[in-house]
């Protein structure tokens, strides 16, 4: 094996360059999360995510999912979020191409000298690294595309019907309040009196575009039954208790899920 | 003589490249893991291990560059560089090693050792292969 003794391996300032690059890649890998830490991961689990932002608006479609069960406003992103998308979107569609495309073109005109092309320089590390990102980036989009196609079927089966459901559970709270005001209304007013019986269902009530309800009066409590029209399969029990709320839900068919 | 001089290039440690190797490895290994964090995610549905496999790859990889690149023959100093990297990742478990219970540490002490020895020698087989490119690159010219 030869002796290989020449001078200059490196070009001038290229360790302490490389340092200065390495030292901010190791602070993205160790410190991005913290970094980017808001509200949003309270509920839903976030990762290290930097390169698809589109996964943050969908943090955030979760997390508005969640909070309207508690009657809550869809929320809009936080600043750090929105940072978080736009730092993503620069770096990895707009800097890393532009970088490496660039790097590509220069290379392509420029004749190096062959002393040049000997050194390590910090250009070659930035275009080989800029390269394998926008790579990444191209190569992902296969898995990414499979999964969300999968994704978006599964939500095209289940939507109608949770869309369904949410529509009985909102109108058979209604039913409720209406339930619990006849029971606190005196008998002299056509209410219960204190009690539940001989409630009868009113026809505006029985039946919507979305399902047909019936009720059966048991003492201190009311059973709601709810079939959906939809989907007739599907059907939602529930009853009303002694003070109004509504307790002991079940779900059949369609959405059992 | 050629031989006596292979053999001191083969002890004497080039520290830059060291260093330049473990940049490398930040850069082109572990920073491409981390941007593969969750995608990791869809490849864990169709076989374990996906991420350790990725890693040696990459580390393999860049030491066959950097013994391929380098004047000398450095095939030590990617082996060092790997284990080095490989420090870097452990680095964020060591809050949570309090939680590990002592039976259990022993076991993962020597399953640690064993990875350390792994990362040593995917680095030195890789620098190995590049000084072999190397090598036929020379003849051929």
């Amino acid at each position: 094996m030869s002796q290989k003794t020449e001078p200059a391996e490196f070009a001038p300032g290229f360790l302490w360059q490389i340092a200065l690059l390495t030292l901010l890649m190791l602070g993205i890998l160790f410190f991005s999360r913290s970094l980017f830490d808001s509200s949003l991961s309270n509920f839903v689990p976030r990762s290290g995510w930097i390169i698809f932002p589109w996964l943050v608006a969908a943090g955030q479609t979760l997390l508005n999912t969640v909070v309207s069960y508690n009657g809550a406003a869809p929320m809009a992103p936080s600043l750090l979020d929105g940072a978080r998308v736009l730092s993503a979107l620069l770096f990895a569609f707009v800097i890393c191409p532009t970088v490496f495309l660039l790097g590509w073109r220069r290379r392509r005109l420029a004749k190096e000298s062959a002393r040049e092309m000997q050194q390590l320089r910090l250009s070659s590390v930035l275009y080989a690294f800029t390269c394998i990102v926008s790579l990444f980036v191209v190569v992902s989009i296969i898995p990414i595309s499979i999964a969300s196609e999968s994704g978006r079927e599964s939500a095209r089966e289940h939507w109608p019907a949770q869309l369904n459901k949410d529509r009985i559970i909102r109108e058979i709270q209604s039913l409720a309040v209406d339930i619990y005001q006849y029971r606190l209304v005196p008998r002299s007013l056509n209410g219960g009196g204190g009690s539940y019986r001989d409630y009868r269902l009113r026809d505006d009530l029985s039946k919507t575009e979305n399902a047909t309800y019936s009720v059966a009066v048991k003492g201190d409590e009311v059973t709601i039954h709810a079939q959906s029209i939809m989907y007739p399969t599907a059907s939602v029990d529930v009853e009303v208790d002694s003070i109004g709320t509504l307790v002991l839900w079940k779900y059949g068919g369609n959405f059992e899920y | 003589m050629e031989g006596q001089e292979g053999s001191r290039s083969l002890m004497s440690m080039d520290w830059r490249w060291v260093f330049v190797t473990y940049c490398f490895f930040v850069l082109f290994v572990l920073f491409p893991t981390y941007l593969a964090d969750d995608l990791a995610g869809w490849f864990r549905l169709h076989g374990r291990g996906w991420s350790l496999f990725e890693q040696g790859v990459g580390v393999a990889i860049v030491s066959a560059y950097v013994g391929f690149r380098s004047k000398r023959i450095t095939m030590f100093e990617p082996g060092i560089a790997s284990v080095l990297c490989l420090l870097t990742c452990l680095a964020p478990t060591t809050s949570s090693w309090d939680l590990v219970r002592s039976e259990v540490r022993i076991a993962l002490l020597f399953y640690f050792l064993l990875l350390f020895i792994l990362a040593f020698l995917v680095g030195v087989g890789g620098a190995a292969v590049g000084e072999w490119l190397q090598m036929r690159k020379e003849k051929s010219n």
